[in-house]
């Protein structure tokens, strides 16, 4: 898949060089595959399934996330109501994209609400879709992807990637300079607040499944939101036949 | 009956009876106020525990209490605070020695709300009285010994107040004997000082809608100044309610929940969350009167609702949910550790104890340098958004659920 392509655009221009100076963009994202498990194990992977607990609000939820691609993603958190106001039992939270429009089923009527995402945060779940996001298959018309140079996050010396997926939409990627692995991404995007509104997302617990590097601690910032995703298991091309990506019809 | 036939008795009641009123009149080694005794999160206690055994810290009695996020106040053996149920809000005494429940009074409606009903605002006990906000707008000033009530009013029919989207939070102070809360009145009543005695106004203050954040008292250039954080800002305020200064923190937002703190002698910090940030300030003079000057502003920190806490000329407190300590003179961060989701705590003897918003408590070393942990235990579970609360080495925790006391001596 896309990251064959990219594997092997990044080993002819780039080797796996990377000197201190004068990192590369190529450099950077080679070092990363290699980080992650090798570009051959990465592009082997289609799909992801994790599963866990989500930690929201001071409430744990049960939570499984398919990432499969081509925009394809669902998000579940068992007990959830929208906003994780509190946890009941029987009720459950869904974010989803089908590839073309996003969606959300929330609340404790009967049946639950069934909204369409706008535009922005559609954007933003088609790339979460994809099991390696920015750093996966070629560009398309209008994207660039960056490196932005060596930075001090908390102390920590990264590489921040840039990586303009969409209109408006604009992913910063902060890869430790030690180990090449992601630790931070903030995402810039429209909001209809009165002030500007960031996503954080902070990774780490990096352990291995199947010789591919994941983060098991994921936590998730958005306004005054905090989701704390525990991983507790990662499957690699998972059956998604049964996951459903669309929107239910309405009753 | 008994008086004529067993004068011992009478001996020992009055005894007794005495012991109760010096308890009362006593604030010295008390949690009497919202934040403690200077209402800045510090304890003036020493040697409280540093290593817990493996099942932590003794736990004294648990028990249940209705939703509600209030704080807790502790004044000798009694602890007060606010819960609700289904239909009611409450003001209730508990006895700290067993847990047992003193006294119980109606404090109106409840307030209801998806992220939890009940009070928001902490007690404040002062002189002999508690005084109490509901988050519907009940303010009542009741005697600590059985709940009778000395007097109550409604703000939304006395200042034709509305009640806020997230009910009425704010915990009222005492400055020279005037009662200083916030009303959300019209007609610039969004700040009120009342006489406690009666409940009468003294003087209201600021054309502004209110914006869930207690006011504070700080002296600078030897004039004390109350700080109001209302929707458009930090204003100054004289002790007779005239404004000396104002500066805007996040005008469009309108929920600044975290109250000012004194993180220097000369430099204010303010924070909010929903992705906004913070502002440091600085107390100055300017043509001879208070003024206050911009230091920096911020993302660096976010206090969703409980403040930061100023130890060793930092700050420290939840960028919604990393902890960080701050340096307030510039806004560099120092130091972060995540993994405690929307905490809150408080500074001890050199430590802080800190409580995780899943309700895990924490003893860390109190250091500019770095996070150091020295203990912690799994105490309440769910949502635990109610800062710890330190009275006699006793631990005081609670949530929307259940209220919990912990033995922290040596």
């Amino acid at each position: 898949m896309k990251m064959t392509w990219l594997g092997l655009v990044l080993m002819l221009s780039a080797g796996w060089g990377l000197t201190q100076d004068e990192p590369s963009l190529a450099g950077v994202l080679a070092k990363y595959q290699t980080a992650r498990g090798g570009a051959d194990a990465l592009a082997k992977v289609q799909s992801l399934r994790m599963e866990g607990i989500v930690e929201f609000n001071g409430f744990d939820h049960p939570f499984v996330m398919v990432q499969a691609g081509e925009g394809r993603y669902h998000w579940q958190a068992e007990g959830m109501t929208r906003y994780g106001t509190s946890f009941e039992a029987g009720k459950s939270m869904i974010v989803a994209c089908d590839g073309d429009q996003a969606w959300v089923r929330f609340g404790t009527e009967d049946p639950p609400a069934l909204v369409d995402l706008p535009a922005a945060r559609t954007a933003y779940l088609k790339w979460e879709a994809e099991p390696f996001g920015a750093f996966a298959g070629p560009l398309r018309k209008g994207q660039t992807r960056t490196l932005a140079g060596r930075v001090d996050v908390d102390g920590r010396p990264a590489f921040h990637v840039r990586f303009e997926a969409a209109p408006d939409y604009v992913e910063n990627w902060y890869l430790d300079t030690g180990t090449l692995l992601p630790f931070r991404m903030v995402v810039e995007m429209p909001t209809d607040r009165d002030y500007e509104v960031r996503r954080y997302w902070y990774f780490q617990d990096y352990r291995a499944v199947d010789g591919i590097q994941f983060p098991h601690y994921m936590e998730r910032e958005d306004n005054q939101f905090v989701r704390v995703h525990h991983v507790a298991s990662v499957q690699i091309n998972p059956d998604v036949s049964n996951i459903s990506f669309a929107k239910p019809a309405t009753p | 009956m008994w008086k004529g036939k067993h004068p011992e008795w009478m001996l020992l009641g009055s005894l007794l009876l005495c012991l109760s009123m010096a308890a009362w009149a006593a604030d010295d080694g008390n949690w009497h106020q919202y934040r403690g005794p200077d209402r800045t999160g510090w304890s003036h206690e020493t040697d409280i525990a540093t290593t817990w055994p493996d099942a932590g810290p003794p736990e004294v009695w648990r028990r249940d209490v209705g939703a509600a996020f209030s704080g807790m106040i502790v004044v000798g053996n009694a602890l007060f605070t606010m819960d609700s149920d289904a239909s009611k809000s409450y003001l209730f005494a508990v006895n700290t020695v067993d847990g047992k429940e003193r006294w119980r009074i109606e404090m109106g409606p409840v307030f209801e709300d998806p992220f939890g009903n009940g009070p928001r605002s902490t007690p404040l006990f002062h002189d002999g009285v508690v005084y109490a906000l509901s988050a519907q707008g009940i303010f009542k000033a009741v005697d600590p010994t059985d709940g009778s009530e000395h007097w109550s009013m409604d703000f939304k029919e006395k200042f034709a107040a509305a009640v806020p989207r997230w009910g009425f939070c704010a915990s009222p102070m005492m400055v020279d004997n005037m009662l200083i809360v916030e009303t959300g009145g019209t007609d610039g009543r969004a700040i009120t000082a009342f006489k406690p005695s009666d409940g009468s106004v003294i003087w209201s203050a600021i054309e502004d809608e209110i914006a869930y954040s207690s006011p504070l008292l700080v002296e600078h250039g030897g004039q004390r100044q109350l700080l109001c954080l209302t929707k458009s800002g930090l204003r100054g305020l004289t002790l007779q309610g005239e404004e000396l200064w104002q500066t805007a923190f996040f005008p469009d937002l309108g929920i600044t929940p975290a109250m000012p703190v004194l993180a220097q002698p000369d430099v204010v910090f303010l924070s909010a969350s929903y992705d906004t940030g913070a502002k440091a300030l600085r107390l100055k003079q300017a043509d001879g009167k208070p003024a206050v000057e911009d230091l920096w502003e911020d993302r660096v920190m976010r206090n969703h609702f409980n403040p930061s806490v100023a130890y060793q000329g930092h700050v420290f407190g939840f960028d919604n949910a990393t902890l960080k300590c701050v340096d307030p003179v510039n806004g560099k961060q120092v130091w972060a550790k995540r993994g405690f989701g929307k905490g809150s705590l408080m500074v001890v003897d050199g430590h802080f104890l800190l409580l995780s918003e899943r309700g895990k408590l924490h003893l860390v070393e109190a250091s500019v340098e770095a996070y150091r942990e020295k203990a912690a235990h799994q105490v309440l579970s769910g949502r635990s958004w109610t800062s710890p609360v330190l009275a006699g080495k006793k631990l005081f925790l609670r949530n929307r659920t259940q209220m919990v006391c912990l033995d922290l001596s040596r």
